[in-house]
Order: structure tokens, then sequence, then C-alpha cells
């Protein structure tokens, strides 16, 4: 896929630039936090962030994105990465039509320095979406959704996601929106027979697993006066057909490639202000109750985890828009997390700071 | 942590009994088009809003654009050009770059590119739910919490 898309870039760079226009975008960010690797050792960091992208237009539907990223850590040297990739978006309908039509794919590469270098990745995902305005304040949609993770340096990690989703998005009572979302996913990764771990001497057998998830997401939001915006969102996630298998670790923390994967419930609520002239305060909060999948941490401790997740933030960004086209934005985050869970490892609490740059032309 | 789930909840539900039915954006009360409200992006503003200076402020939202404006239409009324009336078919879109097209056509599918569920759900909460702070995202060494 990664060919394919190389060839698509240079394909289109070669025969379309009469027509085509450029543009970049720069980021920067440095942060501190005082739990990095969100468990209870609560390890303490600061990292920068400097992220680059060239876009090119060879026409109007279509947008190329080569784009590339550095994250430097002060006291975990190691976890210093550099990300590569490439991506591509289609927009084939026009404006007027009540018919949209998008679709997007990508490849990143991910590199980490020798001592994490287990968790190189290459991604691949692609997606498909359609949506349709049934009437001026009713707009139906569906997609579909491909994502391929590749662990360079080890293998029982890989995992292929397959998914769709459809939604619907109404407005009722003057300004009342509601958006409705609900989709299911498939993914084939590889679990580890549990018989297998507790055997003596040990012999790891590995099997194909077939992973099934179903999400539902009710979101209302409105405005609350001229100046300030609120979105409520509930998820709704469940295993299908759940056999609770135990799948590989690697790390204690927020780099195991299981982190992401659970099912319950969540509720977030969201602001945005405009309160402050020429700027844009956020701030939001929200609360997840996760069932993650069992992991094994070598040699044979099996970790079953459940969590209590809340996160809190608020931001502050100051958009700088030019005549000339160039675009300029600093911004300001602060994120408190706390988070109880069944396994001790896991009880911890976060507070970190990050302090943004984006450039734009 | 559920006292934190209820919390989040009674705050909504005070915040939208408040506010229902005294809106000033509410779309019944606007004129035409412009006035309707689309939600799409889900931060809680009209979508159609106008935004002349393209800072992701809407213009109802800042105060002091429109008064800025008129004094300075007022100052410069003597020397102001005036439109060129009679463009018949010319399409206005034809002035614009790819790139500017392109935003238009990736405005209309904003709400196509992005899902809430899924297995990573989640992990674009904060900053990356649509409410979005530029260079700061909720994600750290390229892998989100």
């Amino acid at each position: 896929m990664r060919y394919l898309l190389i060839g698509i870039f240079i394909t289109v760079f070669f025969v379309f630039p009469a027509y085509a226009d450029f543009g970049y975008e720069v980021k920067l960010s440095g942060s501190v936090t005082n739990n990095l690797i969100s468990d209870s050792s609560e390890l303490y960091d600061s990292y920068s962030t400097t992220s680059a992208a060239l876009k090119y237009y060879p026409f109007a539907q279509l947008e190329l994105n080569l784009k590339s990223e550095y994250n430097y850590y002060s006291n975990l040297v190691g976890l210093g990465n550099i990300m590569g990739g490439a991506e591509i978006t289609w927009i084939p309908t026009s404006q007027s039509s009540p018919l949209a039509l998008y679709f997007n794919a990508g490849y990143d590469n991910r590199s980490y320095r020798e001592s994490f270098s287990v968790y190189n990745t290459n991604v691949y995902n692609g997606m498909g979406s359609i949506s349709y305005r049934l009437a001026r304040r009713a707009q139906v949609r569906a997609g579909i959704t491909y994502e391929q993770t590749e662990f360079d340096n080890s293998e029982g990690a890989d995992k292929e996601i397959y998914g769709f989703m459809f939604g619907a998005n109404v407005t009722f009572l003057g300004s009342n929106s509601l958006d409705i979302e609900s989709g299911y996913s498939f993914a084939d990764f590889i679990s580890v027979d549990e018989v297998s771990i507790m055997s003596w001497p040990q012999v790891l057998e590995e099997t194909d697993g077939d992973l099934k998830s179903f999400y539902i997401s009710p979101r209302y939001s409105r405005p609350l006066g001229s100046k300030l915006g609120m979105n409520l969102t509930y998820t709704y996630l469940s295993f299908v057909d759940f056999d609770d298998p135990v799948v590989y670790s690697y790390s204690t923390g927020f780099l195991s490639p299981w982190a992401s994967v659970w099912d319950g419930n969540s509720v977030a609520l969201n602001l945005k202000s405009y309160h402050i002239p020429k700027m844009i305060i956020t701030a939001g909060g929200g609360y997840w109750n996760k069932r993650l999948l069992r992991t094994l941490e070598l040699p044979d401790r099996i970790v079953t985890r459940e969590d209590d997740y809340s996160r809190y933030y608020i931001g502050l960004s100051w958009p700088m828009p030019s005549r000339s086209g160039a675009y300029l934005e600093p911004s300001i985050q602060l994120d408190i997390i706390n988070n109880t869970s069944t396994d001790r490892l896991y009880d911890y609490s976060t507070f970190s700071v990050v302090v943004g740059l984006t450039f734009r032309r | 942590m559920r006292f934190a789930a209820i919390l989040i909840s009674a705050a909504f539900m005070i915040f939208a009994f408040c506010s229902f039915g005294s809106s000033p954006l509410r779309a019944d009360d606007g004129a035409e088009s412009e006035e309707l409200f689309v939600d799409l992006d889900g931060d809680g503003f009209n979508d159609n809003t106008p935004d002349e200076d393209n800072n992701s402020i809407p213009d109802s939202a800042e105060d002091d654009k429109y008064s800025d404006r008129n004094k300075t239409a007022n100052a410069l009324a003597s020397t102001e050009f005036k439109p060129i009336e009679g463009l018949g078919e010319f399409d206005l879109s034809s002035l614009l770059s790819n790139s500017e097209l392109f935003g238009q056509l990736k405005f209309l599918t904003r709400a196509q590119s992005c899902c809430r569920g899924g297995f990573e759900a989640g992990s674009d909460f904060g900053p990356g739910n649509g409410i979005g702070l530029g260079a700061v995202s909720g994600c750290a060494g390229g892998v989100c919490h």
C-alpha cells in the first residue's frame, strides 16, 4: 500500500503542476507532565514536538499531504521518535450537491530510538464516507474505515481493524443539534492461549483472534448565548461475542498496543467560548468506565483491568490570520487526569501543561 | 468517579434549562439561510455563521468587529470603489485557488472524516474533538492517552 501511495504522489506531482498550488503547516509544542506513561510510577518528563506538513492541491477536489513529526523527551530520551507519512484526500462531489463523498488514505511510519524500537510501527489507514442532506436541517451519513498496524520489531501485536458507521444530524427547536452515530468494528489480532501461559516449561501458543465491537453515541450541542457553545456526548461501547482473550502487552504504560481498546460507557461535556476578544477558550470534562483486554506481562502475569478514568482540560488559543493568507496560532492547554483501576499499578493521576504554536500558509 | 459523571450531567441540565428559548442564535428568529442553524462539528455554534476574517471566531461573537468596520467605512466613504455590477453568469469560484476550493469541500464533509467509536474511542477527547487547539493535541510521543 505504501508503494501505491508513493506512486500516486509521484504521478500527480508531475502531471498536474500547471493548476497546482501548495500549502504548508508547521507546529511546535512543548509540554511538562508529572506522569508520562500513565501509571502509578508517576514518571516526570518534559517533551517537545515539531511537526511539518506540505500540502499539494493538483486540482480542487484533491489534497496530497506529506507530513513528518519529531518528538523529543528530556528524561526518557529513548522514547524520542520520528514519524513520516503521506495522506491523500479526495472529495469528488460538488458544493451544490446534497450528496457528498469523502475518501481518505494514509500511511505513517514511526521509529523510536533503539531502547524503544519494539514500538516501531507502520500504520495504513483508509476511509470512505457518504453523506446526504435530507432537508435543510437534517443530514445522514455512512462510512467504512480500515486500519492496519504493523510492528516492525515485534510479532503478536499487529492488528487489522475494519469498521463501518452511520449517523444522523438534526437541528430542532431553533438551535439545538442532535447527532447520533453508531458503528461496528472488527479487529484481527493475535491472542495468547491461556493454558500455555501456565505450562512448564513455558511454550506460549498464539491463536488468531477476532474481536468485534459495537458502539452508539448520541451528541447534543447548542449555543448558550452568542459566545458560548457546548456539547454533551454519551458513548456506549460493547464487545460482541467476547471470549475475554489474553493479548501480549509490552509495557505498563500508554505505549501498550492495547491501551486504547476497551468497552464500557463514557460521557463528556465540552465547552467553547469566545468571551476573551480574539481568543478561543475550550474546556471540558469527561468520565470513562473501561474494561480493557486482559494482557500478559511476561513471564506469566495476566493483568485484568477495569478503569474509572476522568479527564478535565482547559485551553486557550489565539488565532491570527493575515490578509496574505498566513495563519499563526499560539495556544496553551492544561490537563488533569484521574484513573482508578482494579489493578493498583494503574491507579494514577496526571497533570500536564502544553504550549503550542501553529503556523500555516 | 461516578460522582464526576453525575456532576457533568447536572451541569449540562442547568445550562440547558437556563438557555432554552432565550438563545440569540435561534434560527427561527433570523432571516434566511445564513441564520439556519447547523452544527455538524459539535462545537455548539452554528457552522454557517459568517467568519469574514477566517480567524475561526464567528463574526457574531466579535463585538468590536462591526463597530470597527463601520468607523472605517465612514472614513473611507468618499474614496470607496463601487462593486462591479452586471457580472451576469460569471462564476466567482473561478477566482479561488485549488486549496481554497478544497477547503470549502472539506468544510462540507466535516462530519464524514472521523468516528466517535470503534477501537480507538475516546482517544481524541479534549482538543482533538472538533473543538481544536492547533498545535496542542491529546497525544504524547505520537500515542494518544
